[in-house]
């Protein structure tokens, strides 16, 4: 009987590696589809970060727990409260929180993203790349419109480019990030969110068209890793918010944002996503144990 | 897999008999290499030669049917491997799954939290499609868990499902297997009563059979034969046009089984996914489809089972992950051991997004959505009918828990921006709706437009007189505040 033949590509994802001396954490660097580690072995399980907001009131408290979870490669601190139209903390007062919450994370590497506001996030991140040297943070949330506020930070972050969904404005913004002296192993691609159901196919096709013009065409300026940041959008849906008296049959609410979460997070890591990050420690668990068994004979 | 007019030729007699209305066979040939002509137009065809012809011509993978009284169901026939490649053809298929060793309640639990999940979204019916009703003990008598799952464990076969009376009166083990068989029955038949597409995993013949009988005139999927026992399955297949699941421990015992099987001239095959090992499991239904797809191995070109609740051990959460996996890649049909609305609930919206037209936005229907009790006395709201801008504005409305009725006006699935570029949504549309749709249903003679199209509203005062024109926020998340503002 003929072996069944191997996909072998010209090109490879680039390996990056963020977080401080001691805990490391490098993801990427892959050179097949994702979890076919049947063509060509994976050199890294796609990592799972475990957001926290900041307008938890259980911020410092979940840090420090998540910190001591060994299903959770990474935490990130989603400054979401930053938003003028949200909280609209000021950057000083965030600014101590994330250094609070830095001193409580003792064993793994720290990704920060921003407000979603693109003046806001100019001033706050790269001002928390600032607050967090040594740390080797990953800074998710840069835009075109913002990309020159980064700049200064980029020797000492992995920086996130976050477009768009759509391949060419992933790709476009890569190429400002590189013209702008951003080495390309520091750079991330954040390609957009979303959730099951909410025009999530835009975001399938364009991470695996992402994905096939790295591998197939060697194309040098989107073989960046991918890093998703799923929370915001699964938790935001009405299948996670509706409350149990308003859907009596949908059953207990908890339940339903952690698959939603879990699904679009399993959703865009088959597409070809390096990195996700969801908001439930119970998603986080599930999403590991689902690589743990992908990598693994069990 | 089309062959050329040439490859056509080579197959022909050459003789230039004009039987099938064309001057030369090379005529024939490149017509019927163009679909302009069929090869039965032909009459001195070999019959190998009509076989190599039409096998060449057939799909990469296998469209198979299956059905209950109530419902039939496509398997198969894909033709991409990505879908912006191409819409995907038959969306993957749910089942839950029942089984030998669950006592009663724990059967009827499952079917009826099966059975709840039952919604519209988009203009699509959700709910689980199939029940897969496995007798478990099987697996241990035949270890078709192959390879590892039951290493250093002895096969010992389940002898004592149900202790009768008269258990000393006969062989223990004849008798086993008899009260098994009604055991699995009598849950075939609750399973049957549900309308629902059956699949039958047993590997007893017997049971297969009568399993059969009580499904008819519905075409359960029959699961599964291997390289052992495919011979009597795929009889019992054929006899009752069923769909037949075949399997084995790895890639090269499930090619053989396959090709033994279609030997026998039955083709109406699932290839059913062994759940020994995730990665393994995984590994195998990529490899089947890309085989078929890439490498036109029409020995893999079937639809996939693969069996979700036993890859994730009885977790429910490691189940949707595994479920989410095997939708994104390649299970033509996946069973759950737990399925409820908080599993359904994403798992239908991801697949109903996969299998969409690349090319085409999703859309929801044009007309009035009534929502959080609105009447003909509440305000109406007018947005696109691009169903990711139907979801989003129906979300915040439903959030201000203030009645509207949303209109969703014909904007070929375009949002609002580019449907005002493209002149899809524009005055004019926006009036001729209200007055043809909305008026004739809705007293209340106040109509919001979304706040990125404000410019349409001197015009739209204009042309709708008798309408108070208002105009929404910009982004979704304003809308809440304005509802509550007015
Ligand atoms: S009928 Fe067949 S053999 Fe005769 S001319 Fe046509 S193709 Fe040739």
């Amino acid at each position: 009987m003929p072996e069944l033949k191997k996909q072998v590509f010209r090109g490879a994802i680039r390996e990056v590696t963020f977080g401080p001396e001691g805990h490391r954490l490098s993801f990427g660097g892959e050179a097949t589809y994702p979890f076919y580690s049947f063509d060509k072995v994976e050199p890294h399980r796609r990592i799972v970060g475990l957001e926290v907001l900041d307008t938890d009131p259980e911020f410092l408290e979940k840090c420090a727990g998540y910190d001591a979870l060994e299903y959770v490669d990474f935490i990130c601190l989603h400054l979401a409260g930053g938003d003028p139209n949200n909280e609209n903390k000021s950057t000083e007062e965030l600014l101590k929180l994330v250094e609070n919450a830095a001193g409580r994370i003792k064993n793994k590497p720290i990704a920060v993203a921003g407000c979603d506001n693109t003046e806001k996030d100019a001033e706050l991140l790269p001002a928390c790349a600032c607050a967090l040297t040594g740390y080797g943070i990953l800074l998710l949330s840069a835009k075109e419109e913002n990309l020159e506020a980064f700049k200064k930070s980029a020797p000492e972050v992995i920086l996130g480019a976050e477009s768009s969904v759509d391949i060419n404005l992933a790709k476009q913004l890569d190429v400002l990030a590189v013209q702008a002296g951003i080495p390309e192993d520091h750079i991330v691609i954040n390609a957009g969110n979303a959730a099951c159901g909410y025009g999530f196919e835009y975001l399938v096709s364009t991470m695996e068209r992402i994905r096939a013009a790295a591998l197939s065409q060697d194309d040098k300026m989107l073989q960046m890793p991918v890093v998703t940041l799923i929370g915001p959008d699964s938790w935001g849906t009405k299948e996670a918010q509706a409350g149990e008296e308003d859907m009596p049959g949908w059953g207990d609410r908890l339940e339903r944002g952690r698959k939603m979460e879990i699904m679009s997070a399993v959703g865009v890591l088959a597409a070809g996503s390096d990195a996700v990050i969801v908001r439930d420690p119970v998603s986080a668990a599930a999403i590991f144990a689902l690589e743990t068994k992908l990598g693994a004979d069990g | 897999m089309a062959l050329t007019g040439i490859q056509i030729f080579k197959l022909t007699p050459k003789t230039n008999c004009r039987d099938c209305g064309c001057p030369t066979c090379m005529a024939f040939s490149m017509k019927a290499a163009q679909g302009k002509a069929e090869l039965s137009g032909c009459p001195h065809l070999t019959d190998e030669a009509r076989e190599k012809l039409l096998g060449a011509s057939a799909p990469p993978m296998a469209s198979v049917k299956c059905s209950s009284p109530d419902a039939e169901l496509m398997l198969g026939g894909e033709t991409v491997l990505f879908r912006h490649d191409k819409t995907f053809v038959n969306e993957t298929r749910y089942a839950v799954t029942i089984d030998t060793e669950m006592s009663d309640a724990e059967v009827d639990r499952i079917l009826k939290s099966a059975a709840a999940v039952d919604y519209e979204r988009i203009g699509e019916r959700m709910y689980v499609e199939m029940i897969e009703v496995r007798d478990a003990g099987e697996d241990n008598l035949r270890g078709i868990n192959a390879e590892g799952s039951n290493a250093g464990e002895t096969d010992v076969p389940e002898l004592s499902l149900r202790k009768g009376e008269n258990a000393d009166s006969s062989d223990p083990a004849i008798l086993a297997v008899s009260s098994r068989r009604d055991r699995y029955l009598s849950l075939v038949r609750k399973a049957a009563a549900t309308g629902r597409v059956l699949i039958l995993t047993t590997k007893d013949p017997a049971a297969a059979q009568e399993a059969a009988e009580i499904c008819a005139p519905g075409k359960p999927v029959l699961n599964a034969a291997d390289g052992e026992n495919y011979a009597v399955m795929a009889e019992i297949a054929k006899k009752y046009d069923l769909t037949l699941g075949v399997t084995g421990g790895n890639l090269n015992e499930i090619r053989s089984a396959i090709e033994e099987t279609e030997k026998t001239g039955y083709k109406n095959l699932i290839i059913s996914v062994p759940s020994h090992s995730l990665r393994e499991a995984f590994a195998m239904t990529v490899l089947i489809r890309r085989a078929a797809l890439l490498d036109g191995d029409r020995t893999f070109g079937y639809p996939t089972f693969v069996d979700a609740g036993a890859l994730a051990g009885g977790d429910t959460y490691l189940e949707s992950a595994v479920g989410a996996l095997f939708t994104s890649k390649y299970g033509s049909v996946i069973a759950f051991r737990k399925m409820n609305y908080a599993t359904a609930l994403p798992l239908f919206g991801l697949r109903q997004n996969l299998f969409t037209d690349p090319q085409k936005p999703m859309t929801v229907k044009p007309g009035i959505y009534p929502l959080n009790g609105a009447d003909e006395n509440s305000i109406c709201v007018v947005t696109v009918d691009f169903a990711l801008t139907y979801f989003i504005v129906s979300g915040e409305i439903e959030r201000s828990r203030v009645p509207c009725n949303l209109c969703i006006t014909d904007a070929a699935g375009q949002s609002v921006l580019t449907a005002w570029a493209s002149g899809k949504l524009s005055a004019d549309s926006i009036a001729s709706f209200v007055k043809n749709e909305v008026a004739p249903k809705i007293k209340c003679r106040r109509l919001a437009i979304p706040g990125k199209v404000t410019s349409l509203k001197g015009e739209l005062m204009r042309k709708l007189p008798e309408w108070e024109i208002l105009s929404s926020s910009n982004e979704a998340v304003g809308i809440v505040p304005f509802l509550k503002s007015l």
